[in-house]
């Protein structure tokens, strides 16, 4: 009985050294340092959000278009809304919605890739043709295209709830599903070319467990360097989406949103209301792939 | 060759026929009522059905189908539904991709020469400080939206230092300088976006050319480091970097949408985004479709040159 | 420059080379010195690990990124190697020296023409476009090229090993260099092009006068191309001598042990035991201020820890680096024979017709055609061949891992096996297992020793947890794997305990028969002695049958009773281990026995094979062989594929000239 408890604990403890190895890699380096800095600051905003933000990021508060001033760091916007406030609380939207689709993309298209990449055959031949079709279609364009369709169609209302926030982490995961799908596949297709696959075939293993139990430990390494990867994308998508008007919905202080609100402003010489929200996307995303980079790095050793 | 490239063409036009067919059931199962959504809640049922005769929403599946498939081969893609007048493709579209096409061009002619050096240089001087330099300079605007960046750019190089059009609407009729002139901002907002990717693809495909047996056997027969570079490295580190590229220019076109709306620039977006809030789902359906095939072109032109690159790619697709 | 002809080709004193992992320097090289006249052959042998290529490229300065010379000299030519300017290093790479590298399938640029890059070698030299064009064709045919134009204009992926290391070695000597540098240049081609290019190596070495500095792992390869010999052990050369002298009496105690973990003259299992060196190389970069081998030597002494021994001449030009080279007699010792249970003779598996033809494109490629063998309990059947031959495709077709096709006979214990895994009972699966060979992508990196066995002992003999756990105890006792062992990665653990591993597995639910595919081709001679005694006790113990593939013939003689000869996918001989070694032989048989270099230095009258393996998409007609068949008779070979036939006490050979007729005219060629 002891025995055993000896080998479970130091078969932790062997996992716990290699996660540990990883961790003290990624710890030296300053991109990932950088990366995690910027996005816990983010992370951070979208937690307390309007609960520490100076004033109502929703409601006006004084005059539209002031010039940044002490008071209003940031200015207002052309509603009179306080510039600051909206950018601390436009983190909580998209940094809700964008790791959501990611992880929902990177979890229907490891499903899907590990299938493609194990039975191979006519399955594979199929969905290959299909991923490839699918690749051809821009992401933005083809999410404008449902987006669009969706304020109309009762079948996507009905399976969101009518959220628009819900529709938007779907489509996104499903345009995701295919390019992580192509991933895991040649990931899976390198790993059952190797001889363990072969030895649980020969003592009878079913497929289920050689994709579960076998081969997906072994790809994990990609999965997480693709999941990191997609949550900057999924940022990237999600706010080109609100900017175009499709994603998230007005009054949300989403950086995209103002955007494309303070895109007109640029005529007059108003150059606040767009400024800062296009800054806290590009920190946002440059944080989240510095992190994403690290990651990678750090596995390809 | 010649057979890959037959073979390669006759893929293509399967994946475009899936293309169209996913998009097609798309647009037709999706919306509940169009006619509906586009006559108002209020409008009578009666005039409503009329227009559904007049949008073709009455006649049967197949033949509907049939219609966008045999379209696509005719350059019919029908007429708009906000405005029955005008041609999708010779009223709206065409005009619009060949505005757009201008832009992208630009940005690709300013980022893929200098992206393809920057990566050459950042492999030889792995891990150095430059190389560390491109790599993150690379990292960081490649990962950042093209409409951020142009919103960005619009607010330093045009309000700021005046030195660029921070608004791209070019006036009727004017010369190629002025025309370029307006389009710079644009077209750098994506060159500095596409500028990462390529850098990137290219710094690994060299860093692994540099790498590997046949550099080394180039290097022992003495040849020099230019030598060595040009005739053994550039060749075998271009094939990913072109296949990267060819993606792109698809992506291009999706992303040319936020910069165009940034900018104001009467592209694809003002067409595409009009057709968004109006509902007139031809017009959406046909640009998806277009773009796919653009992004295919690109991707079919980018293996045959590989192709011609590196013989032994030839084979790859016969044993795909 | 001035050369004088009593200079040496290269000098090379007290290199030390480290390697910069982590941060931290590791040294691989601790202080290597040696020279080479013009026109000698020097070789480099010892264990992955030793340094041996690391010399080899620093001779070049060619290191990998993290690699840096940190003192000692390399003169070449009156130059020291490791102060030449980037120009000077340039032109003398081009004009004083060229490298042969292992794998010659990477070697070359694949997007350019064969013609183009090797043109450029004589370009480098300052010749003009059309004098290079001249010389490349000349080059192409003093390596025996029958073809250079075609050849020229081929790409590299279209050529075969043998053929792409010939274009690199006619672009090596190009320059016509004082040095040449051979980088195992043979390792991983089959025997048969090994020998040719072997052979032709040492017709163009009479030719050039170049000094040769040749790398190889195999000792046989050293013995028959070198001169001298230099015997590495974590970065020291430890012996050095005349070839002969150091094979027939060597010594320093780790060249005896080498030596002796071989298989060779002859040693059959049922005679010897393997000798085996206890412990492992010290890793790399590790503290060794004293002797290198000191870990591991039988005969160390209170001297041996304190002073470190420098390389004594004993005599004749023959040095070795230790304190009692004088006492090595004592270690002649060879083991005693393992106990063997005699095979009872009774079949256990027949093999009837068994033919597996792979569909691609299109086009039908049989790469199994109508093999008939049969396994008795307990014995080791070993199939040999060239690459291509089927070996390995006949053990998974066994294993039910490749579908046979319609009519196969398998039949396991007298009754039908199926011939798809799938489609087999659990008994089915568990009589039969297969050690592969390359441990890494056998075991799952992410799973424990532990886990590994415990799943194959539960799934295979459907016990409980608690028993399984029991016999996993058991299992890794016996295999001395250590419990620290057991919870461990395979990471964690060095190639021979991987490989124990994967035998542990196979062996968990006390398999009928294993399938050893290569299982100790990826392992060092001195680690293969230990897995080879290893399967030979435990096939005594458990009266388990072996398939044993391998492409070493020392090895198969070594552990096999009966052997089978395959052939594009043909037996072409079967039968006792001595019948198929002594002869009447098939005459493919015949050209790959004497193809194997050998370690006692014994020569052999090499019979060359003619043009290249045929592809088995499109068999030639008649016997299979006969293009290439030194014994070919027109109008009987090329017509009607000759059925096998008894050459005695079951010894069958595939040949239509008669086995006393054989065995005279293999008398002669002798």
């Amino acid at each position: 009985m002891s025995a055993t408890v000896d080998t479970l604990s130091a078969a932790t403890q062997e996992r716990r050294r290699a996660r540990r190895e990883n961790w003290h890699l990624l710890r030296r380096r300053p991109s990932f340092i950088i990366g995690s800095l910027i996005s816990l600051f983010w992370i951070a905003c979208a937690i307390l959000g309007d609960h520490v933000t100076p004033y109502n990021p929703l409601n006006y508060t004084t005059k539209p278009t002031l010039t940044p001033r002490s008071g209003h760091w940031f200015g207002t916007d052309k509603i009179g809304r306080d510039i600051f406030s909206r950018v601390i609380a436009g983190a909580r939207d998209v940094l809700l919605v964008a790791p959501a689709a990611a992880v929902l993309g990177v979890l229907f298209g490891t499903i899907l890739g590990m299938i493609m990449g194990y039975r191979r055959g006519w399955v594979d031949l199929l969905f290959s043709r299909f991923i490839e079709a699918l690749l051809a279609l821009p992401v933005i364009l083809i999410g404008l295209l449902i987006l669009t369709l969706a304020d109309t169609s009762p079948l996507l209302g009905a399976i969101t709830f009518h959220s628009r926030k819900l529709l938007v982490i779907y489509i996104v995961a499903l345009l995701f599903t295919p390019i992580v799908a192509r991933t895991v596949r040649s990931a899976v297709i390198g790993e059952r070319e190797l001889d363990y696959v072969t030895s649980a075939k020969l003592r009878g293993e079913s497929g289920v467990y050689i994709m579960s139990r076998e081969i997906l430990p072994n790809i994990m390494g990609p999965i997480i360097v693709e999941l990191t990867v997609r949550i900057g994308y999924a940022i990237f998508t999600v706010s080109t989406l609100s900017f175009l008007g499709v994603g998230i919905q007005r009054p949300s202080p989403d950086w995209g949103l103002a955007i494309s609100d303070g895109r007109d402003l640029l005529r007059a010489n108003i150059w606040w209301p767009i400024t800062f929200p296009a800054l806290a996307i590009a920190t946002l995303v440059v944080g989240v792939n510095l992190i994403a980079d690290s990651i990678q790095s750090v596995y390809d050793r | 060759m010649l057979r890959y490239v037959a073979k390669r063409l006759l893929l293509s036009l399967v994946t475009l026929w899936l293309i169209t067919t996913i998009v097609f059931l798309m647009v037709k199962l999706l919306p509940g009522d169009p006619a509906r959504a586009l006559s108002g809640p209020q409008a009578p049922e009666a005039s409503v059905e009329a227009l559904r005769f007049k949008l073709g929403l009455k006649d049967p599946f197949f033949s509907q189908y049939w219609r966008v498939l045999k379209g696509l081969v005719t350059l019919d893609f029908g007429h708009s539904w906000r405005n029955q007048r005008i041609e999708v493709w010779k009223g709206l579209l065409a005009p619009a991709l060949f505005r757009s096409s201008k832009l992208a061009g630009l940005a690709m002619l300013i980022t893929a020469p200098l992206a393809i050096v920057a990566g050459l240089v950042a492999a030889r001087k792995r891990d150095t400080l430059i190389d560390r330099g491109i790599v993150m300079v690379g990292l960081a605007t490649s990962s950042i939206p093209e409409f951020v960046t142009g919103a960005l750019l619009a607010v330093v190089f045009g309000l700021n230092l005046h030195w660029l059009k921070p608004i791209a609407s070019i006036p009727r009729h004017s010369s190629v300088i002025t025309q370029l002139h307006y389009l710079l901002l644009p077209a750098l907002a994506m060159a500095i976006v596409y500028f990462g990717y390529i850098a990137r693809m290219m710094r690994s495909g060299a860093a692994k050319a540099l790498e590997s047996d046949y550099v080394r056997t180039a290097t022992m027969k003495g040849l020099t480091d230019g030598q060595v570079i040009r005739r053994h490295v550039l060749r075998n580190a271009l094939a990913p970097t072109i296949t990267v590229m060819s993606v792109q220019i698809g992506y291009l076109f999706g992303g040319i949408i936020g910069v165009e709306a940034v900018t104001n620039y009467q592209g694809l977006a003002t067409v595409i985004l009009n057709a968004a809030t109006n509902k007139d789902l031809p017009v959406l359906q046909y640009a998806v479709i277009v773009i796919a095939v653009i992004y295919m072109a690109a991707t079919l032109l980018a293996d045959i040159t590989i192709a011609w690159l590196n013989p032994r790619a030839r084979l790859d697709l016969d044993s795909a | 420059m001035t050369t004088s002809s009593d200079q040496p080709a290269i000098e090379v004193v007290d290199l030390h080379v480290d390697y910069i992992v982590r941060g931290m320097k590791r040294p691989v090289l601790r202080g290597v010195s040696f020279t080479i006249q013009p026109g000698e052959a020097f070789g480099l042998v010892g264990e992955s690990g030793c340094g041996k290529s690391t010399t080899a490229y620093a001779a070049l300065r060619y290191l990998p990124r993290n690699g840096r010379i940190s003192s000692g000299t390399i003169m070449i030519d009156g130059e020291d190697v490791t102060r030449m300017s980037a120009d000077r290093l340039r032109s003398f790479r081009a004009r004083a020296a060229s490298m042969v590298y292992q794998e010659p399938g990477s070697a070359l640029n694949p997007t350019i023409r064969i013609g183009k890059q090797l043109i450029e070698a004589f370009v480098v030299l300052g010749q003009s476009k059309s004098d290079a064009l001249k010389n490349s064709l000349a080059a192409l045919r003093k390596v025996q090229i029958a073809d250079p134009e075609r050849v020229m204009g081929r790409y590299p992926h279209q050529l075969s090993g043998g053929m792409l290391q010939r274009v690199v070695i006619a672009m090596a000597l190009a320059c016509d260099p004082k040095l040449l540098v051979l980088d195992e240049p043979t390792t991983g081609l089959d025997a048969t092009v090994e020998a040719e290019v072997l052979d032709l190596v040492r017709t163009l070495r009479s030719q050039t006068g170049a000094a040769i500095l040749m790398i190889a792992h195999n000792l046989g390869v050293i013995r028959s191309m070198c001169d001298r010999v230099g015997v590495m052990y974590a970065g020291k050369i430890v012996e050095e001598g005349a070839a002969d002298t150091l094979f027939d009496e060597p010594r320093h105690p780790y060249t005896v042990a080498l030596l002796h973990s071989i298989p060779r003259s002859g040693m059959r299992k049922s005679e010897h035991a393997l000798s085996t060196i206890p412990g492992t190389l010290p890793p790399l970069g590790a503290d060794l201020p004293t002797c290198v081998f000191i870990d591991r030597c039988p005969l160390v002494t209170d001297v041996c820890r304190e002073v470190a021994p420098e390389l004594i001449d004993i005599g004749g030009g023959h040095l070795a680096r230790c304190h009692h080279h004088d006492q090595i007699t004592a270690l002649e010792e060879i083991p005693g024979p393992i106990a063997a249970a005699p095979s009872t003779g009774t079949e256990i598996l027949s093999i009837e017709g068994v033919s597996k033809t792979f569909h691609q494109k299109g086009h039908k490629i049989p790469a199994l055609v109508g093999i008939d063998l049969s396994l008795a309990d307990g014995e080791t059947l070993g199939l040999v061949g060239e690459s291509g031959s089927g070996k390995s495709t006949l053990a998974k077709a066994i294993l039910g891992i490749h579908a046979t096709d319609e009519g196969s006979g398998l039949t396991l214990d007298h009754h039908q096996l199926s011939g798809s895994i799938s489609k087999r009972s659990a008994g089915d699966k568990r009589a039969m297992q297969i050690i592969f060979q390359n441990p890494d992508s056998a075991l799952n990196a992410t799973w424990t020793v532990r886990r590994i066995l415990a799943r194959s002992v539960r799934k295979l003999t459907g016990v409980d947890r608690e028993a399984g756990d029991r016999k996993v105890t058991a299992l890794a006792d016996h295999l001395r794997l250590s419990p620290r062992h057991l919870d461990m990665k395979p990471s964690q653990l060095s190639g021979g305990l991987k490989q124990r591993v994967a035998i542990a597995r196979a062996f968990a639910g006390d398999p009928r028969i294993v399938v050893c595919d290569e299982p100790t081709s990826a392992l060092d001679v001195s680690v293969q002695a230990a897995i080879l005694n290893l399967l030979a006790e435990l096939q005594s113990e458990q009266r388990t049958s072996y398939i044993f593939i391998s492409h070493d013939l020392g090895v198969v003689r070594y552990l096999a009773d009966r052997i089978a000869v395959m052939y594009l996918g043909r037996i072409m001989e079967v039968g006792d281990t001595d019948a198929v070694f002594n002869g009447p032989h098939h005459p493919y048989t015949e050209a790959l026995l004497s193809a194997v270099p050998d370690v006692d230095g014994a020569e052999h009258n090499r019979i060359p094979l003619q043009g290249e393996i045929p592809s088995p998409a499109d068999p030639p007609s008649g016997c299979v062989f006969h293009p290439r068949c030194h014994r070919f008779i027109e109008g009987v070979c090329d017509v009607a594929e000759p059925p096998l036939i008894d050459a005695g006490n079951g010894h069958m050979i595939r040949c239509v000239i008669p086995a006393e007729q054989l065995v005279e005219l293999q008398k002669v060629a002798r």
